[in-house]
């Protein structure tokens, strides 16, 4: 009898999401994939879904395509690593977190009812929606980090010294670990092209 | 197209002497100057900030008014001065000027300007670029009309490439042009450079150094512009003329930009006091960059 109520008890606890926990609950689809793009060492395939906590590593020659819980489009560069820190869409908003260790991450983001809180951390700093929706550019490397913005409006922050800018279309910037960002210019088309292609999907 | 600088000299002159050729000169010089031209241009991670007395050294979207005062001998001088640049392309732009003067022989129009700018060279890495351009002055508020063109040159480097420490925030901008007047009038060339040290450079790309919010945003720059007339001189005097401008740009990337200059006389041709010069950017590109304004014209093929 123990033993059971034990058991019993063990399944109710141990199925209720905690609050705060982070894992298994669905952040988007695979829409596109090529290259052994893995999740936690798992191969990713056309369909598959994406939990809120997972790593997604898209290696040299690969391309990693997601749609998201609110229909955003995160679409990931060779050589990438992202983890889906927080993945919240609901009546209430949207409150998303992603986590950029290295590589290019493009999110074409949709607008949604209620507070929109959309972020991408690095090293360096976080890059932030500032409109409603936005399409632009995330390159992560060892010592800093750089946005490019295609359409609507992208804050940098940096993470040392808490300093932003604020990105409109067509601009984009670079921030330095432990440096204010640098003050943005407009963007020329062929940068912009440089990054789309390499987020670019063959399905 | 003129600049600015052409016109603060066009005007000093010809308050001086109105019926001397270096009246003349100083007017066909300001028509020629480059006008504070300058909208915000990058190479790289450097944001050149906008020259007051210098022309700009690449075409941008961006509107910008001047004011500037300065003593000369015949009495003060007062101009407002508005400019538009218009990028056609990403690399080719258009300029229009206008302004208004204030002299004791009363108040009239400047001279309409106009200014065709190439950046031929952008190398982002080297934080340097380099521009071609020719300017025509209608020449219309004088009599007779006296309509000058001037080719010139720009360009802008930054140092931040060098391994030079704190240094690294210096840049450099420099401009050349001859002005080819029509009719019985003097040529003139001129020629100008800017020396600035970026803050925003400092904090972003050299070191974490805790300032105060108003001086992370400006930059001090000291411009210097010199004329002097070339070729037949068609009987008159005409003198040379330079120009030093300390002052400070401000701007934290947010659309806009405040440059404050003084206007030091170094002849008796350019000035017979300290002016000074105030300038307002507006960053069309920045704060409209969905609209036509604040796109080039003609754009290269955008990737889906």
């Amino acid at each position: 009898m123990e033993r059971w109520l034990f058991g019993v008890l063990f399944a109710v606890f141990g199925l209720t999401p905690w609050p705060g926990q982070a894992t298994a609950m669905p952040a988007g689809t695979v829409i596109g994939v090529s290259g052994s793009c893995t999740d936690h060492g798992r191969v990713l395939n056309r369909g598959d879904i994406v939990q809120i906590g997972d790593t997604l590593n898209v290696p040299a020659g690969g391309n990693l395509k997601l749609q998201m819980a609110d229909r955003s489009v995160v679409s990931l560069a060779p050589d990438s690593i992202m983890t889906v820190t927080s993945y919240g869409v609901g009546g209430s908003g949207r409150d998303v977190r992603l986590s950029l260790t290295q590589g290019v991450l493009r999110a074409n983001v949709t607008s949604v009812g209620g507070p929109s809180t959309f972020e991408v951390l690095t090293a360096a700093g976080t890059a932030s929606l500032a409109s409603e929706s936005a399409d632009w550019f995330v390159k992560a490397q060892p010592v800093a980090v750089q946005v490019g913005v295609l359409a609507g409006s992208i804050d940098l922050t940096s993470a040392a010294t808490g300093q932003s800018v604020s990105i409109p279309a067509h601009w984009g910037t670079r921030l330095e670990t432990g440096l204010d960002p640098v003050l943005p210019r407009i963007w020329a088309q062929k940068e912009f092209n440089a990054v789309t292609n390499l987020t670019g999907v063959e399905h | 197209m003129r600049n600015k600088a052409t016109r603060h000299q066009n005007r000093r002159k010809g308050r001086f002497r109105c019926c001397s050729i270096s009246s003349f000169l100083t007017l066909a010089i300001a028509g020629l100057s480059p006008t504070a031209s300058n909208a915000y241009t990058a190479a790289g991670d450097r944001n050149f900030p906008a020259n007051l007395i210098l022309p700009q050294i690449a075409p941008t979207d961006a509107l910008w008014v001047d004011f500037s005062t300065q003593p000369m001998t015949n009495g003060g001088q007062t101009l407002l001065t508005v400019n538009y640049s218009k990028l056609l392309t990403e690399r080719l732009g258009i300029q229009i000027e206008e302004g208004i003067a204030w002299k004791p022989s009363g108040t009239r129009a400047q001279n309409f300007n106009m200014l065709l700018q190439d950046e031929v060279i952008l190398d982002q890495s080297r934080e340097f670029l380099f521009s071609v351009q020719v300017g025509h002055s209608f020449g219309a508020s004088t009599s007779p009309p006296s309509p000058v063109t001037t080719p010139a040159v720009t360009f802008g480097k930054g140092l931040g490439d060098l391994p030079i420490g704190y240094w690294r925030p210096l840049a450099i901008t420099g401009y050349a042009g001859y002005q080819a007047a029509e009719g019985a009038r003097t040529d003139v060339f001129q020629a100008g450079m800017s020396v600035q040290y970026s803050i925003p450079y400092l904090l972003s790309k050299v070191g974490n150094i805790d300032l105060p919010p108003f001086l992370r945003g400006v930059t001090p720059v000291t411009e210097v512009l010199f004329t002097t007339p070339i070729g037949h001189a068609y009987g008159r005097i005409i003198d040379t003329t330079l120009l030093v401008a300390p002052g400070i740009g401000y701007s934290r990337g947010r659309g806009w930009e405040l440059g404050i200059s003084a206007l030091i006389p170094t002849t008796k041709a350019t000035g017979t006091g300290i002016g000074v010069i105030a300038q307002l950017v507006i960053q069309l590109d920045y704060l409209l960059p969905d609209s036509v304004v604040g796109r080039p014209v003609f754009r290269p093929t955008e990737l889906p």
